[in-house]
């Protein structure tokens, strides 16, 4: 599900809103909704796990003798390098976005085709 | 025989200083003395409060984050119940702010520091600025998000952020919650 290779964020999310633009993927309203709220409870995980990297990132554990000074950039660039937890975590929040634009674009088309069918019927 | 002996036993002695663990937390710059307090206070103590854990001459020693935001505040900015907890050096409260999209939603910390004023912020982009009648800075913090601080005296401060959505409007939120708790600070 994740690009864990850190090859440029989380293809399968965006795939998914593309898809949903074009049409080509459709959810029903009860199918939808019940993919909202994972995201939606997924995303409030994300956003408290980045905020407590944020609180802990006030902090100062190592105090500032010679050997602390050396250790802290490198402590904090574990966090915030390309492949840190914290730019994963930033990157699947915006993962989630796209997802959500995604299965509303999605809820949209099944409405639509729901719509084109009963027209035709009617016809 | 005797050559190698007194080395190996300045060896041990040394080790065995080593080996010796000081509870508390090591904090950067801070009066010896202090320290010793801490670790006092938390050696005889089971569940040490905030006051007990170094906080007791802080002007927020007495003061719960989720207190310090009122009811009408919350409503303001469309804030859950608010959730204490501790994080770090930081007794903080929660709130999660659901909005129609999640580029509008946010979980939103007020974070009181005992032991940190506003010259310790970990940032950069720091930018003075009065909030009420207390000194406050703005600032972008590690995660290249804005946290908004407000002093309460000389080494205590609150500090208002909103991690999730739109970086914008995390930063009005944040600001907005900073104004909205600031009359209740001491």
């Amino acid at each position: 599900m994740l690009d864990a290779g850190g090859g440029g964020g989380m293809p399968l999310m965006s795939g998914l809103l593309a898809a949903a633009n074009d049409g080509s993927f459709a959810v029903n309203d009860t199918g939808g909704q019940a993919l909202l709220t994972a995201i939606r409870e997924m995303a409030r995980w994300v956003d408290d796990n980045i905020g407590d990297l944020r609180l802990l990132a006030q902090q100062q554990p190592l105090g500032t003798s010679n050997g602390a000074e050396v250790i802290k950039p490198y402590l904090q660039e574990v966090a915030t390098d390309q492949e840190g937890f914290l730019t994963m975590l930033q990157e699947f929040r915006a993962s989630l976005t796209d997802a959500e634009a995604g299965v509303i674009g999605a809820m949209n088309n099944y409405r639509n085709i729901d719509h084109d069918v009963e027209r035709t019927y009617r016809a | 025989m005797r050559r190698l002996l007194v080395p190996a036993l300045v060896l041990v002695i040394g080790l065995a200083g080593c080996s010796e663990k000081t509870p508390g937390t090591a904090l950067p710059g801070d009066d010896p003395t202090t320290t010793t307090t801490t670790t006092e206070d938390e050696a005889t103590s089971e569940s040490p409060s905030s006051t007990e854990a170094g906080g007791g001459d802080s002007p927020l020693a007495d003061v719960a984050p989720c207190a310090l935001l009122l009811p009408d505040g919350a409503a303001a900015l469309k804030a859950g119940a608010g959730e204490e907890r501790e994080v770090g050096e930081a007794r903080t409260c929660r709130w999660r702010v659901e909005g129609a999209t999640l580029n509008d939603s946010f979980t939103l910390d007020l974070a009181l520091y005992d032991e940190r004023g506003l010259g310790d912020v970990q940032g950069t982009n720091v930018q003075q600025k009065t909030i009420g009648s207390h000194d406050a800075v703005t600032f972008t913090d590690p995660t290249g998000l804005c946290v908004v601080s407000i002093g309460a005296g000389d080494s205590a401060r609150a500090d208002a952020l909103a991690t999730g959505g739109d970086a914008q409007r995390g930063c009005q939120l944040a600001a907005q919650l900073a104004d909205l708790v600031e009359p209740q600070l001491p």
